[in-house]
């Protein structure tokens, strides 16, 4: 009898925006490690958004989105955050408090320094223990705070407001998510090529967009993010596409790091 | 099997004594008294004028291995303890990248298990390179931090911080250091500044050595193998007193344990466990077909430990 194929793939997403700010950034330790974090390379604070207490805390964000991701309880064996832009919180591994609002208290780590491709590092890392059998449920989170409290040293885009997104991949048959991640500097041709994996999918495949990716008119028959959300924003699009059919592309290029990135959810 | 292809390590050349790092960092004469007598610790490495990339870039260089195989590097992983290291968008993992000509590489850090960072990277570089089925890619593993904070600089009754560094290659196969086996518990309770919460730094040190022999255990069991088996314990360079307590409890002589490096490197966050394989393989204390556990412990707080065979 053949071996029944059971691959891991985003099943659920829930995508959330906050207001207002968490307690964690009017502590004073915000301060003491931000100032210590700038000194050696020379940038000023932002005195302003450190005595407002702006920004929030990526655990407090996205562990209401666990509970509403996962409402039967089902546990998970993985949970890995995912970010770019720093926590108010940026020494705190947020990722175990996580787990502790997470059925089956998952191992539990994070990920960052690949800019927006992160979120696609993650569930690589997801994909990966499962064909390694070290998973059958992982929850990834994805999360993002405006308030940067020092100027950068260079341009960067922030993210217009507070927002995270909780995927849950989980197992099942058939064959499983497909990440696929390339050097790809170019922007025209990074979409180009998004295009060419569109159109191998067939006819009724999805597209969905980062914001960056879909700067000029956005294709036919995809869905672009809004802009203003450089890590999550293509996410909450899958947030509102899930559950429904496949085949489905998430498409993201990071230009700083000129790196682009697939989902392909079967 | 995932397999340790080679491990270099950077040292600073900058030694400080304990007694010169309270000076400037304002422990007290109490506190330094129970680093030196208790904990055993003695001097650390330090490169204050060092970058995160200087600590990075020295280990990578001092990695030969690595040249003509750059293109067969399909991750570069920062194992690291603190999540946010640099100012954003700052990203010296991408530089050393770039630097070094791996082209091909997924560059990422991996952090939020505190000092077990490592044995985590480890892992994950396994299954990566696996599920890849390339046998002939590598991941290069870097550690190292800067103590630019005081959470980064002390914890408290515990251990003072150094900036060694280190690069290993990871091979999805291999005969040398293959590893048998990677457990790792978490305890999300002790989440929290110990640092600022005696209550809870109390709370953790009573877990501490249960926890972590649990861990080891559970490696061992894992690997199919006793602690009789091992020729070698290569621990996090935390202090000497919490692994001569643990030695004790595990009946495992302290004779076999590396803890030389406690006294002249100090702990070096996720970089302890090749820094300590490094000392065990260029001493002479490892011989092919040993078994060997690495262990390491962080606040959060993560416990893991990894079976291997030299």
């Amino acid at each position: 009898m053949p071996t029944e194929t059971r691959g891991l793939r985003v099943t659920r997403a829930v995508a959330a925006g906050f207001d207002g700010h968490s307690a964690a950034a009017l502590h004073p330790d915000l301060r003491v490690f931000t100032g210590d974090l700038v000194r050696p390379y020379g940038l000023p604070l932002r005195e302003d958004l450190l005595a407002e207490g702006a920004g929030h805390d990526y655990g407090e964000m996205a562990a209401g989105l666990i509970e509403q991701a996962l409402p039967g309880g089902e546990p998970a064996d993985l949970l890995i955050l995912a970010f770019s832009s720093p926590d108010v919180l940026p020494a705190a591994p947020s990722s175990l408090r996580l787990s502790r609002h997470c059925p089956g208290q998952p191992t539990a780590f994070a990920v960052c320094d690949q800019g927006s491709a992160t979120a696609f590092a993650a569930l690589r890392i997801a994909a990966a223990h499962h064909r390694t059998g070290g998973c059958r449920r992982a929850v990834i989170v994805l999360a993002e705070q405006s308030a940067l409290h020092y100027r950068p040293a260079e341009p960067v885009e922030l993210p217009a407001e507070h927002r995270a997104v909780v995927l849950v991949c989980e197992e099942a048959p058939g064959e499983g998510m497909r990440v696929r991640q390339q050097a790809e500097p170019d922007g025209a041709q990074a979409l180009r090529s998004v295009l060419d994996e569109h159109r191998r999918l067939g006819p009724d495949a999805g597209l969905l967009l980062a914001a960056g990716l879909a700067s000029g008119d956005t294709p036919e028959g995809a869905r672009a993010a809004r802009p203003g959300q450089p890590f999550t924003g293509v996410w909450s699009l899958l947030a509102d596409r899930l559950p429904g059919p496949g085949p489905l592309l998430v498409a993201d290029h990071d230009r700083r790091l000129g790196r682009l990135s697939t989902l392909t959810l079967p | 099997m995932t397999a340790l292809e080679a491990v270099a390590v950077h040292l600073p050349p900058r030694l400080e004594s304990i007694e010169d790092v309270g000076a400037r960092i304002g422990l007290t004469p109490r506190q330094l008294r129970l680093f030196r007598r208790f904990h055993g610790l003695d001097q650390v490495r330090l490169d204050p004028d060092g970058t995160l990339l200087d600590l990075l870039d020295a280990a990578v260089r001092a990695l030969p291995e690595l040249r003509g195989n750059e293109h067969r590097v399909r991750y570069l992983l920062h194992a690291r303890n603190t999540p946010v290291a640099v100012p954003y968008p700052l990203n010296p993992l991408h530089q050393l990248k770039e630097r070094f000509g791996l082209t091909r590489a997924d560059a990422f850090t991996v952090t939020q298990q505190a000092c077990a960072a490592s044995l985590l990277v480890v892992d994950l570089a396994g299954r990566l390179l696996a599920d890849d089925g390339d046998p002939s890619a590598l991941a290069l593993v870097v550690a190292g931090e800067k103590t630019f904070t005081r959470d980064a600089q002390v914890l408290p009754d515990t251990t003072i911080f150094a900036e060694a560094s280190t690069a290993c290659l990871v091979s999805p196969g291999g005969d040398r250091n293959r590893v048998l086996s990677y457990a790792v518990r978490q305890r999300p309770e002790f989440y929290g500044r110990p640092a600022e919460d005696p209550e809870l730094m109390v709370r953790y040190q009573r877990e501490y050595q249960p926890t972590m022999i649990e861990t080891v255990q559970a490696a061992l069991d894992q690997a199919g193998l006793d602690l009789s088996d091992l020729a070698l314990l290569l621990p996090h360079n935390v202090n000497q007193a919490s692994w001569r307590m643990i030695c004790r409890q595990l009946g495992h002589p302290v004779e076999r344990v590396v803890l030389d490096n406690v006294l002249t490197v100090g702990h070096s966050f996720a970089a302890d466990a090749f820094v300590n394989l490094r000392t065990a393989t260029t001493g002479g204390a490892l011989r092919p077909g040993d078994h060997y556990l690495i262990a390491a412990a962080g606040v959060g707080a993560t416990f893991a430990a990894m079976v291997l065979q030299h």
